[in-house]
């Protein structure tokens, strides 16, 4: 498997605050990568930069093209859904459709139509009459018809209702993903996708504060549910993160030998917001 | 279409109205107006002028123009368009100068700039199609309008009737006078 995106010494900074602060890393095509962050960290950043939206220091290939002089190339291969609601209010459905198929050689506009069939959208009516969930519903419908490698979602459901939210990423798992494609997703509703990752980017100030896969995370954490007559040996062992529930402290562990973890009290594997939480402590102190 | 086509074609639809329906309005307005105008004046010089006669046969009238009235007559039509354009003109200046101050701008305020951008077209394109659209689709569409509003103020095709006038005299009943009533008719050729 290719890299489809190889960034080495990727660095940015607006005036004197540092956005990204020589980052390096690697994806592999057919993931699904989230890269997740406490707000500031440079998430966005490093999506701008992927994009070619914004200018930045060290070297990144993107599809083996440079997103910075060969961006418009690059969009024949790479989509993003950059938050919600960037779609013109102006534009008609049927209007949008008839654009981004007459500017974008891998659209099928079959694919699209069938796509909002299942929705209420109708294609005489404007954005500015939409709601919400219904303009984000269009524009994965255009997105999705795309025949595209990357995939590039920032914030993608932000401030959708559950409803909208759940079949969103449905969709695109069903529809979409497949071994060819990659798409990187950012999101602070972590619960809702950590089913779907492959690969994980923790970024904390402009940094890389984790780079795995789902499987390596699964290996290396473990959250131990401990008795209190326990917790002082569960400490010896240098946990990351403690906290109590019902009474009983939960540790979470980084690499410490299953077979002493589980001496101490019931094992679970950690969900992703605990990991993120322990990993990030004091990131706004 | 090409993308460059497509990219105009978005300008269009987003500017339909400053475009399209800002000259179409005015137009209207104008013809309107003349037609209210002509009103007046028939009811006017018919109250005025007691011996207006029936309808003038077009054939009669050419007649009895030499050539010299038909040019006079063509210098009238054609100070006709200038002043439809003309006017046009200054609404077009209006229109265009908004264009421009909100184009590109209006994109980053609406955020839709991250749409646009996610498609592949290059940013010299997207800037070159509000140059052309400024530049080239409005005016050209203002003047199209224009004409067709002359087109239509000079030749519309149907059969005008003016109604007669009459006078009387207020304190001699007796003498009193109607006119005919009077047809037109502009043929379509």
């Amino acid at each position: 498997m290719s890299a489809v995106i190889h960034a080495r010494g990727l660095s940015k900074s607006y005036g004197k605050t540092i956005a990204l602060d020589a980052v390096d890393f690697e994806i592999e095509s057919g993931r699904i990568v989230g890269l997740i962050g406490p707000n500031g960290a440079g998430k966005t950043t490093a999506l701008k930069a992927i994009l070619g939206l914004s200018e930045f220091d060290g070297e990144l290939s993107v599809l083996g093209l440079d997103p910075r002089s060969q961006r418009a190339q690059l969009m024949e291969q790479v989509c993003f859904i950059a938050d919600v609601a960037v779609l013109p209010r102006w534009i008609r459905v049927s209007e949008a459709i008839d654009f981004v198929g007459g500017v974008h050689p891998r659209f099928s506009r079959a694919k699209c139509e069938a796509f909002l069939a299942r929705t209420k959208i109708t294609p005489k009516m404007r954005v500015r009459e939409m709601s919400k969930g219904m303009i984000v519903q269009l524009h994965l419908a255009l997105i999705m018809a795309i025949d595209a490698r990357l995939l590039v979602l920032d914030e993608p459901t932000l401030g959708l209702d559950i409803l909208y939210r759940k079949t969103f990423y449905e969709n695109l798992l069903s529809e979409y993903f497949d071994e060819n494609k990659t798409i990187i997703v950012t999101t602070h509703q972590v619960e809702e996708v950590e089913h779907i990752l492959t690969d994980l980017i923790f970024i904390r100030d402009g940094k890389i504060a984790l780079n795995a896969s789902m499987d390596e995370i699964a290996d290396r954490y473990a959250e131990v549910m401990v008795n209190p007559d326990k917790a002082e040996a569960a400490r010896a062992l240098h946990p990351l993160n403690e906290r109590q529930v019902f009474g009983k402290s939960i540790f979470l562990f980084d690499g410490v030998d299953r077979a002493r973890l589980a001496a101490l009290g019931e094992l679970h594997k950690p969900s992703i917001a605990d990991l993120f939480v322990a990993t990030m402590k004091g990131t706004y102190a | 279409m090409n993308t460059f086509g497509w990219l105009v074609k978005r300008e269009y639809w987003e500017h339909k109205g400053g475009f399209y329906w800002t000259p179409v309005w005015v137009s209207g307005i104008m013809l309107l107006l003349t037609v209210l105008g002509i009103m007046a004046a028939e009811v006017f010089t018919s109250r005025a002028n007691i011996q207006v006669n029936g309808g003038i046969p077009w054939e009669l009238i050419s007649e009895r123009l030499s050539a010299g009235d038909f040019v006079n007559a063509g210098l009238g039509l054609d100070l006709a368009y200038v002043a439809l354009v003309a006017l046009l003109c200054v609404v077009l200046f209006f229109v265009v100068f908004f264009y421009l101050l909100g184009a590109l701008y209006d994109d980053r305020r609406d955020r839709s700039v991250f749409f646009w951008k996610s498609l592949p077209v290059t940013d010299t394109a997207t800037v070159l199609s509000k140059v052309a659209a400024a530049l080239l689709l409005a005016p050209l569409l203002s003047l199209v309008v224009a004409t067709l509003a002359y087109v239509v103020l000079a030749v519309t095709p149907g059969v005008y009737a003016h109604p007669a006038a009459s006078v009387e005299d207020m304190y001699r009943p007796q003498y009193s006078a109607r006119t005919a009533t009077g047809m037109m008719e502009v043929k379509a050729q």
